[in-house]
């Protein structure tokens, strides 16, 4: 039995990291067609290749754009509403809750349709723009930040925030220097997840965009629809070390505070 | 909630300053209600009036037309694309569930904390890469003279590749909803199952299995509606041989045939709001009967 889950467990990671392994082993291969997993050399030249390939580079600084944008929106627009829901007696809260979750159901193609033909028939100005894409994205990031900051709530404490009212803050101070610290882990996985959710989308975002310039894994996607060569790789590579980078030290970070996991534990007690 | 003994003394407090804040409140939730009104009404308002449009068209108030639905319905190739992209929901979810459903339960059952967290960001990490590039690496890994030779020729551009790199896609968002569910089971209904002398495979069959069920059920529902949804995976895998409904809304409104494209568009939709509903009729009945 033991065996066999080791077995198991080790063909499930095999399964998960192969793909994104053989990227990374392209990337640094001089080969042009990698042949083997065993790569006879090492080359950053496709790293330079990529860094001076002009989609690839607009397309970095594009989804960084976009993707800071969005995820300010997002919390923006979500922090308060999920606040309003954990701490008040929100009318019709069970409805509200719903509403924000239910772009998750909503395909992204469909989603990217629309955006597409809003912005084209009536704000055209508003196509192939950052503001425009952003837009769009906070529909897929809102459900996610409602869901984790709300959670983040639910398990800090209220009755500090009362008692900072009671001793004569305002609302909004209240909720600033008693409240938002208490929820500072959450907020920050929120964001990380927002960011890197944005940075990363293709289905919706190729509706929104002229072929010409274009976020980073859209440029991606357009330029495998022609030909496959280890610039392509190269990008790749960047954008998984990147993104998984940004995912340990965020995870560090929350370890070091050591607030998320209290938190959750004693937030699910009050849930059930 | 207010049955929970631990919480009894914050209630006071927290009711006093839900009472201040009653109309603030609404306040608080307008600005992301505002903005998913504008999405939703703009969705369903923009693809219902394009999709009676004049087959071929860009401009928004074109004459009306009713024909490019019986076009759309009329066509055999359309069917068939809906047949695929449902064929490979079904396939992908079934897979997708079988390979979480396990590992899951080993994940929650590991003895050292160290290695369940280090399988819990194996599992978890490829969520942070994109789409495009995971389905680049299967490109790789599959394509002839790549490393494993001619092998793998009919999978890569046909179901057998697209199906793989969906399944890779879309397995930590089936392992999520199971593992949360699998945490909800208290530890003592097993022990009391193993008081009352059920064997290991008895407490699994008739206490661990029936709790999780209804994550099961949302993990399948979850991975369905994904799959049926996806579009740079089938894209790049199915170099075009493999075609589902999402592509198909992106190539008509390449060739400006948006209310084609609508009309595809509002298919997908409702084809999904169809399988959200019938997971969630099936969850209810389990449901009520797992809880009698």
């Amino acid at each position: 039995m033991r065996v066999l889950r080791a077995v198991f467990l080790t063909l499930v990671t095999v399964f998960v990291l192969a793909p994104l392994v053989v990227v990374l082993l392209a990337s640094v291969s001089p080969d042009e067609v990698l042949t083997s997993l065993v790569p006879d050399g090492f080359t950053l030249h496709w790293i330079g290749e990529a860094l001076d390939y002009e989609p690839f580079r607009v397309g970095i600084l594009y989804s960084v754009e976009v993707a800071a944008l969005a995820t300010a929106i997002a919390l923006l627009l979500g922090t308060p509403a999920a606040y309003a829901l954990a701490r008040t007696r929100i009318p019709a809260a069970g409805f509200l809750r719903s509403v924000f979750v239910a772009p998750l159901s909503l395909p992204r193609v469909v989603a990217g349709f629309c955006f597409f033909t809003l912005y084209v028939s009536l704000f055209p100005t508003a196509y192939g723009t950052v503001g425009g894409v952003a837009f769009a994205h906070v529909l897929l990031l809102l459900p996610f930040v409602v869901a984790l900051i709300g959670a983040g709530l639910a398990g800090s404490d209220p009755a500090l925030e009362e008692a900072a009212r009671d001793l004569g803050a305002s609302p909004l101070k209240a909720f600033f220097r008693v409240t938002l610290p208490q929820i500072r882990m959450p907020l920050l996985i929120a964001a990380v997840f927002a960011f890197l959710t944005s940075f990363d989308e293709v289905d919706l975002s190729i509706f929104l965009m002229p072929a010409d310039t274009t976020t980073l894994p859209v440029a991606i996607f357009l330029r495998l629809q022609q030909d496959q060569d280890p610039t392509t790789s190269a990008v790749s590579s960047l954008m998984i070390v990147g993104s998984l980078a940004v995912a340990l030290l965020t995870g560090l970070a929350v370890r070091r505070a050591g607030l998320w996991r209290e938190n959750t534990r004693s937030g699910e007690g009050m849930d059930e | 909630m207010t049955g929970q003994p631990s919480g009894a003394g914050l209630v006071a407090p927290a009711t006093r300053l839900t009472r201040r804040r009653r109309n603030p409140a609404a306040l608080l939730v307008l600005p992301g209600v505002v903005y998913l009104a504008i999405a939703f009404v703009t969705v369903v308002a923009l693809l219902i009036s394009y999709s009676v449009r004049t087959e071929k068209t860009s401009v928004l108030f074109a004459p009306f037309d009713l024909g490019t639905w019986s076009t759309a319905l009329g066509d055999s190739y359309l069917w068939s694309t809906i047949g695929t992209t449902l064929r490979l929901g079904l396939i992908v979810s079934l897979i997708t569930v079988l390979v979480a459903y396990p590992l899951a339960w080993c994940i929650q059952t590991m003895r050292r904390g160290w290695a369940a967290a280090a399988m819990l960001f194996v599992v978890f990490s490829p969520i942070l890469v994109s789409v495009v590039v995971r389905s680049y690496g299967w490109q790789l890994l599959l394509r002839t003279g790549g490393p494993f030779g001619d092998t793998f020729d009919s999978w890569l551009y046909h179901e057998p590749g697209v199906i793989l790199a969906l399944v890779h896609v879309e397995l930590p968002f089936a392992v999520f909803p199971i593992l949360s569910s699998i945490r909800t089971i208290p530890p003592e209904y097993t022990e009391a199952a193993a008081d009352l002398g059920a064997s290991a495979m008895q407490r699994f069959r008739k206490v661990l299995l029936p709790l999780t069920v209804p994550g099961l059920l949302s993990a399948m529902q979850l991975v369905f509606t994904l799959t049926i949804s996806a579009f740079a995976t089938p894209a790049l895998l199915g170099g075009g041989r493999v075609t589902v409904l999402a592509q198909t809304i992106y190539q008509n409104i390449q060739l400006l045939a948006w209310p084609l494209a609508a009309v595809q568009a509002v298919l997908l939709l409702v084809i999904t709001l169809v399988v959200l509903s019938l997971f969630a009729l099936v969850t209810r009945l389990i449901g009520g009967g797992g809880a009698r």
